[in-house]
């Protein structure tokens, strides 16, 4: 032991001489390059972009992509709904209030002017058949002036209009205004700023016009992103609190805040390399990966930890701060590697799934893990060098050593059969039980409104308000029904669309469908005084353009190629979209056509069904994947099966168990979800293979089974159960996300991290009492 | 000749499935669909316990006393406007493109009886037959004023003759829009553009009446009512109301008070005739149609279709859920809406105050209020 501190040891590795011969250099290095890319992470931009969240190599999204502008009209628009407390909507101080919110919007950057539709815009009007044919006006006429009479005109008006349940609520104590939104400015050619929209809505619409007597919903795409956004910045300030918290803890651990401080700020230029690289190469930081600075710092501390315990160690038995610095960094530096490396490749598994953002999130993970190399194993010691421990550190590790600790010794028991059995034993019941379990576990999104936002919150509220209120449902199943130019009402292509819809109208889950054969045979039946017997789709071609002349923009696209056929669903339950999907492959298998393609899909939940299906089949190749690196990784490093399945078993246990906790908690797996199955198996396994080295060493010592796991425990043992504290502790803080996707990554992942590291203290010495590991007949006895 | 068209039909249906032939609906089965009750529903008839509903996709379903509703199978996809229960066994039901289609067995198997390519061959030789008629008696005649009269004649028929060759080249347009049969052989369909036929052999062939009727601008002929002595009354487009008391072979056109469309009629159980339409007009005659008799309901909307009671009620169905309810012994009238308020097609009486509607929505239900709530007209 005497010898390893020399410094001039003839086995003192290259790299331990490369970094300490020219400390000063490096350190200066580490601050110039700390410097810049502090100047790149200021820039990071959050980015939300909508592609880049959707399996965009996927059929249906290309095929959406392609028609994408065709369907922006349809699709891109907000509603804003004026509620008033009370009374009805026919009261003149609301409809000045409903006037001057329609008037407003028109000045919000991003409307799209000509569209804006409410009972004041208009293009919104009354008709009905008369002997003289159609008559008809705008529901609010000029000579409104809020007088009861008039008030009791525009209710005949409203109600003539069919606007009830679309743009005037069921029970007329709510009116709505739809305002489609324009994705490109037609002037300036800019992209619409989803976020400063949102902004603007709050600003200019809610905060302006809510009162006592008036409330405002506000519902549609652009609104998710923006309060997406939003949201996703807030979670900035868990970083802090993240940091505040990992302190505490290292303070508690060491005694010393001196290397407390060194830890935190290693990890932290850890966190500040990663974002500037990311800003470098381009990217940004989307609400998925904003997952990775959290999982960088926690990474990197718990690597920081092991580095500042082996300082102090070594101070203890008596070396200088540089000579015990560099003897933790030689003691350290491979394992480390290895450690890190698994973690990367583990990260990297997660390419396999073809969504941008978790394409992302694997480089901007690969990069941090990368980085957390050259930080906490580089410049960590480097600074101890130079610092040192406190005194205070060095002597609360003293006097520790001088203690039996119970709860290394309560631990040990797992490798006595007394503990070892029932420990397998119940562990067995709870993996049945985590199977039977997590046979009910779903693919995709389970809750209604807008999934990525909490089912609490004020847009799912507004959302909840809407589809209480009105006839709608958010949750749109957009069909591409596609002809070559110029056909797209065509009657063979038109009758056979509309057979479609009520294919589909009659699939479970399926509300209703809307599509230009519906206005087309609603425009039949008003053609002729609005009688019903003619609502079918007429051969004559004059008759069917006369028929659809009043369709609303956006139900056939520019150039007559493509007509939306719009399904609105019940929910977008996997098994519902499955469905969905499948009766549409169904139908164009029963009715094939030459001229008609019925394309899947866009909508939000056309999207999603892709999603799913990607997530589905991404799910099985990934877990494959993962276990294949990490069983690689083990089988390279301890060359033994029995050792591989005392670590990987574990592991398993822990993927079973949080697919249980996710059925249980009915979250599905999503886009969100599936990397944190890989990422609590690659991180997982840092454990067992800390504890397990050192086990190796003590066994081939020929010591018995229950000594070497003792052994291993008090070289490692604190540090294992302070890296997974510290890891679930990074993550914890995004329980409490507005965005509920990034909560339930929160969730799963504090979860996994807690329970593979129990799992790795009690069933790593279970699993190899079992598998009867260590020297023969030495095993009954503790020696302690 | 016109059954061998027919059981050609029928063979080249039930091969189209297999063959990448276009879809077409005159020849495609109707959809089975676990929503058809929610179907857009046209027709509506009842026959002791038995109910017939038909609509849009040739869907038919059926209720035979207090089991639940059932589609039967249909041969055909268009939309289906009118169903006819003759007697026990014979059902007819008539509707778009020219699609007539029978059961003979009360509604358990059905066959496709005409179809629009079949209608065009029986109105198109009839039309220009009519057309050459018309040419000659020009040619003969030497009054300057007749001759005018007959050019007129002549142009108004050559509108209708190319609304026919139209159809020869994107296939049949016109829609039946009711069809009634007096018994097992004896029955009428009429149809838009003034389209009507008659049978006496049960479907085998069908004569072309459209000039029977005075009709030279070809409304549409929206309903056929008979009464207790046979009496025939079509009624049509823009106040068109004709009479006929020979079985259909001369029609007498009648003054109406009214020039908007009548949409449907009914006799009441003293042998009054009412009939209604557009923007909720009723009118009676006691004396089958030489003079008529205004009411009013209190409503703007369509009033589509109506049945009478077993108490001597009638009931009258309309837009927006408008339901009329007239009592004829005192001219007391009620006006209800139903909840859904969506268009209703069709009416019929379940039991004392419960009825049956068929409309946009599908089938409904509604019982009239026994504390007289609704509005009196």
């Amino acid at each position: 032991m005497q010898d390893n501190l020399s410094v001039a040891h003839a086995k003192v590795p290259l790299m331990e001489r490369a970094l300490f011969a020219a400390r000063k250099l490096w350190l200066f290095i580490f601050i110039g390059i700390t410097a810049f890319l502090l100047y790149q992470a200021a820039q990071v931009r959050p980015d939300a972009s909508f592609t880049k969240m959707i399996p965009s190599n996927h059929e249906f999204v290309q095929n959406y992509f392609k028609y994408g502008d065709d369907l922006a009209s349809l699709g891109n628009a907000v509603r804003v709904s004026v509620e008033t407390t009370e009374g009805t909507i026919f009261d003149a101080d609301y409809q000045e209030t409903l006037r001057q919110i329609t008037d407003e919007l028109n000045y919000i950057p991003g409307v799209n002017r000509s569209g804006i539709r409410s009972v004041w815009t208009p293009n919104v009007r009354w008709s009905e058949v008369t002997e003289q044919g159609f008559v008809g006006g705008p529901v609010i006429p000029d000579t409104y002036d809020g007088s009861p009479a008039s008030l009791e005109n525009l209710r005949k008006n409203v109600l003539r209009s069919g606007e009830v349940g679309n743009l005037v609520a069921n029970n007329f104590r709510s009116a709505l205004i739809y305002v489609p939104l324009n994705e490109i400015d037609p002037e300036t050619g800019e992209q619409l700023d989803y976020h400063q929209f949102s902004l603007n809505l709050e600003e200019r619409i809610r905060a302006k016009y809510q009162s006592d007597k008036i409330n405002i919903q506000i519902v549609g795409f652009a609104k998710v992103v923006g309060d997406l956004i939003d949201g996703a910045l807030q979670v900035g300030i868990f970083f802090i609190l993240a940091m505040l918290i990992t302190f505490a803890m290292l303070y508690g651990y060491s005694r010393c805040v001196r290397s407390s401080l060194i830890v935190l700020l290693c990890s932290v230029i850890a966190v500040v390399w990663q974002l500037g690289i990311i800003n470098l190469i381009g990217s940004g930081i989307n609400p998925y990966s904003m997952l990775v600075p959290f999982l960088v710092f926690a990474i990197g501390v718990s690597h920081g930890v092991q580095v500042i315990t082996a300082v102090m160690a070594y101070r203890v038995d008596g070396a200088e701060k540089l000579q015990a610095s560099r003897l933790a960094f030689r003691s350290l530096y491979i394992a480390g590697l290895t450690a890190l490396a698994s973690d990367a490749i583990g990260f990297t598994t997660l390419m396999v799934i073809d969504i941008e953002v978790i394409k992302e999130l694997a480089i901007a993970a690969s990069i941090g893990v990368a980085v957390i190399v050259l930080t906490n194993l580089g410049l960590l010691p480097i600074l101890t060098s130079y610092f040192g421990v406190s005194q205070g550190g060095i002597q609360h590790l003293e006097q520790a050593r001088l203690k039996q600790d119970k709860v290394q010794k309560w631990f040990q028991h797992f490798t006595q059969p007394k503990w070892a059995k029932p420990a397998i034993a119940v562990a067995v019941v709870m993996a049945v039980i985590g199977v039977w379990q997590g046979q009910s576990l779903q693919i995709g999104d389970l809750d209604s409104g807008a999934p990525e936002l909490r089912a609490d919150s004020r847009y799912n509220l507004d959302n909840a308000f809407m589809v209480e209120n009105y006839s709608s449902s958010t949750d749109i199943f957009v069909v591409m029904a596609e002809t070559p130019p110029g056909e797209c009402i065509a009657w063979e292509n038109m009758v056979l669309m509309d057979r479609f819809q009520w294919h589909m109208e009659n699939v479970p889950g399926v509300q209703t469908t809307r599509s230009i054969t519906y206005v087309s045979k609603l425009g039949m039946a008003g053609i002729n005084e609005g009688n019903l017997k003619w609502y079918s789709i007429n051969r004559d071609n004059f008759v069917l353009n006369a028929s659809i002349s009043q369709a609303p923009s956006g139900l056939i696209n520019r150039d007559c190629s493509m007509a939306p056929m719009i399904i609105y669903l019940n929910d977008h339950k996997a098994d519902t979209l499955n469905r969905v999907v499948a009766e549409v492959r169904a139908f164009s298998a029963e009715f094939p056509s030459e001229n008609l393609d019925f394309l899947l899909a866009a909508g939000n939940s056309g999207i999603e069904a892709a999603t799913n299906i990607v997530i589905e089949e991404a799910q099985f190749k990934m877990l494959v994947w993962v276990y294949g690196v990490v069983i690689a990784l083990c089988l390279l490093t301890f060359r033994s099966l029995r050792t591989v399945i005392c670590i990987v078993l574990p592991l398993m246990f822990t993927t079973i168990m949080s697919q249980a906790l996710m059925a249980w908690l009915d979250i599905g797996i999503k886009v969100a979800t599936l990397p944190v199955i890989a990422l609590g198996v690659g991180i997982g396994v840092d454990y067992g293979i800390y504890i397990y080295s050192k086990m190796r060493e003590a066994l081939a010592q020929n010591m018995s089974l229950s000594d070497s796991y003792g052994y291993a425990l008090s070289k490692t043992g604190k540090a294992v159960g302070f890296t997974g504290l510290t890891l679930a502790i990074g993550v914890a803080t995004w329980i409490f996300s507005p965005i509920k996707f990034q909560a339930d990554m929160g969730l799963l992942l504090t979860f996994m991290f807690i329970w593979n590291m129990l799992g790795a203290l009690i069933l790593i010495p279970a699993l190899a009492y079992v598998l009867k590991v260590g020297p023969k007949g030495k095993n009954k006895e503790p020696v302690m | 000749m016109i059954r061998i068209a027919v059981a050609t039909s029928v063979l080249l249906a039930s091969f189209g499935a297999q063959a990448a032939e276009p879809y077409d609906p005159i020849t495609t089965p109707a959809p089975q669909a676990v929503r058809a009750e929610h179907a857009a529903l046209v027709g509506l008839d009842q026959r002791g316990d038995q109910l017939l509903a038909s609509g849009v996709f040739g869907t038919v379903i059926e209720k035979e006393g207090e089991a639940s509703w059932q589609q039967l199978e249909i041969p055909t996809s268009v939309l289906l406007t009118s169903i006819d229960i003759v007697d026990e066994e014979h059902i007819w039901a008539a509707g778009h493109d020219g699609v007539i289609v029978q059961s003979t067995d009360g509604g358990k198997s059905w066959q496709r009886r005409l179809d629009g390519y079949q209608l065009l061959n029986l109105e198109y030789p009839w039309l220009q037959a009519k057309m050459t008629a018309l040419e000659a008696k020009i040619a003969e005649t030497d009054d300057a004023y007749e001759a005018e009269e007959l050019e007129f004649a002549l142009e108004e028929l050559g509108f209708l003759m190319s609304g026919l060759e139209i159809q020869f080249e994107v296939g049949p347009t016109k829609p039946f829009l009711d069809i009634h049969f007096l018994d097992r052989s004896t029955g009428f369909a009429i149809a838009a553009y003034g389209t009507l036929l008659k049978t006496t052999d049960g479907g085998d062939t069908w004569q072309v009446l459209n000039d029977k009727i005075e009709n030279p601008y070809g409304y549409h002929l929206n309903k056929i009512v008979s009464d207790q002595e046979q009496r025939l009354y079509v009624l049509g487009e823009y106040g068109l109301m004709s009479r006929s008391t020979d079985l259909g072979e001369s029609w007498d056109t009648l003054d109406t008070p009214y020039d908007g469309s009548f949409f449907g009629g009914v006799v009441d159980q003293n042998g009054t005739l009412w009939v209604f339409g557009l923007r909720g007009n009723i009118f009676s005659s006691s004396d089958h149609g030489e003079s008529f008799q205004g009411h009013f309901a209190n409503t703007n909307y369509n009033l589509n279709s109506g049945t009478v009671l077993d108490d001597g009620r009638i009931v009258l169905v309309g837009h927006s859920g408008v339901i009329v309810v007239i009592e004829p012994d005192t001219d007391t009238i009620t006006t209800h809406t139903h909840e859904s308020s969506v268009s209703i097609m069709g009416v019929r009486q379940l039991h004392g105050n419960e009825l049956i509607l068929v409309g946009r929505a599908g089938l409904q239900r509604f019982t009239i209020p026994t504390d007289v709530t609704g509005m009196k007209g």
